[in-house]
């Protein structure tokens, strides 16, 4: 009852749960996507990128925001461009990223020594500090993340399916994957002031891991994906308000317990039909 | 230029073509063309270049030199992508992949999904993840996706992969059907054995040299192109 209350009274606590609902949709659309991709790891290295990103913008005076946007999606077209030249493994260039955000952010402490408390707070993010602003990012990258899944769904599917044939009937792969590493930024960036930069790939990956162990379909993996963000983002959101624990410590814990749980029953039903699920 | 007599132009003409992977040469000034109409195997041991032709063909790598023709259009301004089929190796689909047979075949606009599947016997499980189902199963499921877009050339690569003997013979049987209806067939095969059994005819290629024939002088072809050895071996 004091949640609801609290709800009704905090204009934060709104604001946290209205951002928090727009970044789990778009993390859970996005992520499945790239979890069937292969490009698990992505998220990870844009947000690490992002943290290069965040420290140029507080060194030069710029919004952080925005510089760090710039560099996540410079940084994600370079790594789709570079792996579809098959010039290096996905991998290593997502590795090549992370290295390259982190050298940055890091070089640039030491050299202006005074922003480490604004950094740190990028670093492990809070979504009960977001703002209006935050607030209309998070539903604009939600709004860009829906139009293109809407409209692309039967070019990603088959995408996912296998690539040459989509090749072959004339999909622009290239296009599209450029396009979803630009919203994987985006969705990075808006994502990393709820869970933090350190946590941000596991509200990408971890919903659809969830979903691939008991889904019966690809709809129903995007389905069950996001139901699983979306609650993990809401319950972990209001524990954290109510037992003031660290919020993206708080979600992605739930993540994982989930992750956890559908592993565990996704064993149980193939040892009770006595075949691999 | 190696070329095998038909009843239409060509479905598909390699002139002079070169293809390197970085240093290493593997397709030198090839060239052939196979009419429309045919049902062909290539065929040749690993590292022959049946699998970088066919990708060629097909758009999914550029040649070096040379020029390509499919269905009479020249390959880089070729855009008719309805007409051409392909059915990739099983392998080569994501095992994980969570989407069902009725999810993979709705991907395709064109013939009545529902009776192409009728047609193939694979209505009983369109339900089902198609990460579940057997090799010849998913075989089947491929073939469907292909006969949706009702082409004119259907490219097929090593379908033998991952499919039991009976699911072969199935497979080339039904291939023979669709050749018979006007769909020019394009295998990429290694197993002699089954493509002398079933196809018409073959190119048998060894980066510089390609022979055309009939599939009854396979072996020959072989010896031709690779040496007196190889007529005796590769029949599985």
């Amino acid at each position: 009852m004091s949640i609801i209350t609290d709800l009704a009274t905090y204009s934060f606590l709104q604001r946290a749960l209205l951002g928090g609902i727009a970044i789990a949709l778009c993390c859970a659309l996005l992520g499945t996507i790239l979890v069937l991709r292969r490009l698990s790891l992505i998220g990870e290295g844009i947000a690490h990128l992002a943290f290069g990103g965040l420290a140029v913008g507080i060194y030069l005076g710029v919004p952080p925001i925005a510089s760090a946007l710039v560099v996540a999606i410079l940084g994600s077209l370079w790594v789709q461009r570079i792996v579809a030249r098959a010039q290096v493994y996905a991998d290593a260039a997502i590795a090549v990223i992370i290295a390259t955000g982190l050298s940055t952010g890091i070089i640039l402490i030491g050299v202006a020594k005074g922003f480490t408390v604004d950094l740190f707070s990028y670093l492990f993010g809070s979504i009960l500090t977001l703002g209006v602003t935050d607030v209309w990012l998070c539903l604009a990258a939600l709004a860009l993340v829906a139009v293109f899944i809407a409209t692309q769904y039967r070019r990603l599917v088959l995408i996912t399916f296998n690539e040459e044939l989509a090749r072959v009937q004339g999909v622009p792969v290239e296009r599209i994957t450029a396009a979803l590493a630009v919203l994987t930024a985006c969705a990075v960036i808006v994502a990393m002031r709820a869970v933090g930069i350190l946590l941000v790939s596991a509200l990408l990956v971890l919903p659809a891991l969830c979903a691939l162990q008991v889904s019966r379909s690809f709809a129903h993996t995007l389905l069950l994906a996001t139901c699983i963000s979306l609650c993990s983002v809401v319950v972990g959101t209001l524990l954290a308000f109510s037992f003031n624990i660290p919020v993206g410590g708080a979600i992605v814990a739930l993540l994982v317990l989930a992750f956890a749980g559908t592993l565990g029953w996704r064993r149980l039903r193939s040892t009770a039909g006595g075949s691999r699920v | 230029m190696a070329k095998a007599t038909g009843k239409g132009g060509a479905a598909l003409a390699f002139s002079h073509v070169s293809f390197s992977y970085g240093e290493q040469r593997v397709l030198d000034d090839v060239s052939f063309e196979i009419p429309e109409g045919e049902y062909v195997a290539v065929i040749g041991p690993n590292g022959a270049g049946k699998t970088t032709l066919i990708k060629l063909a097909l758009g999914l790598l550029s040649p070096d030199t040379g020029a390509i023709e499919v269905l009479g259009t020249p390959r880089e301004r070729f855009s008719d992508f309805g007409a051409i089929a392909y059915i990739p190796q099983q392998y080569s689909v994501d095992r994980n992949f969570p989407g069902t047979v009725e999810e993979i075949l709705s991907l395709q606009k064109g013939e009545n999904p529902a009776s192409v599947a009728s047609s193939l016997d694979i209505k009983p499980y369109l339900r089902k993840k198609f990460s579940e189902l057997s090799g010849g199963q998913q075989q089947r499921v491929l073939i469907a996706l292909a006969l949706l877009r009702k082409p004119r050339l259907l490219v097929c690569d090593e379908p033998e992969a991952g499919v039991d003997a009976k699911g072969q013979h199935k497979f080339y049987a039904l291939l023979r059907r669709l050749n018979e209806s006007g769909i020019t067939i394009i295998v990429v095969s290694h197993d002699i054995g089954v493509v002398e059994k079933n196809v018409r005819r073959v190119l048998c290629i060894n980066r510089s040299v390609c022979y055309f024939g009939k599939s009854t002088d396979t072996r020959t072809l072989l010896r031709k192109a690779y040496g007196e050895a190889f007529g005796h071996v590769h029949h599985h």
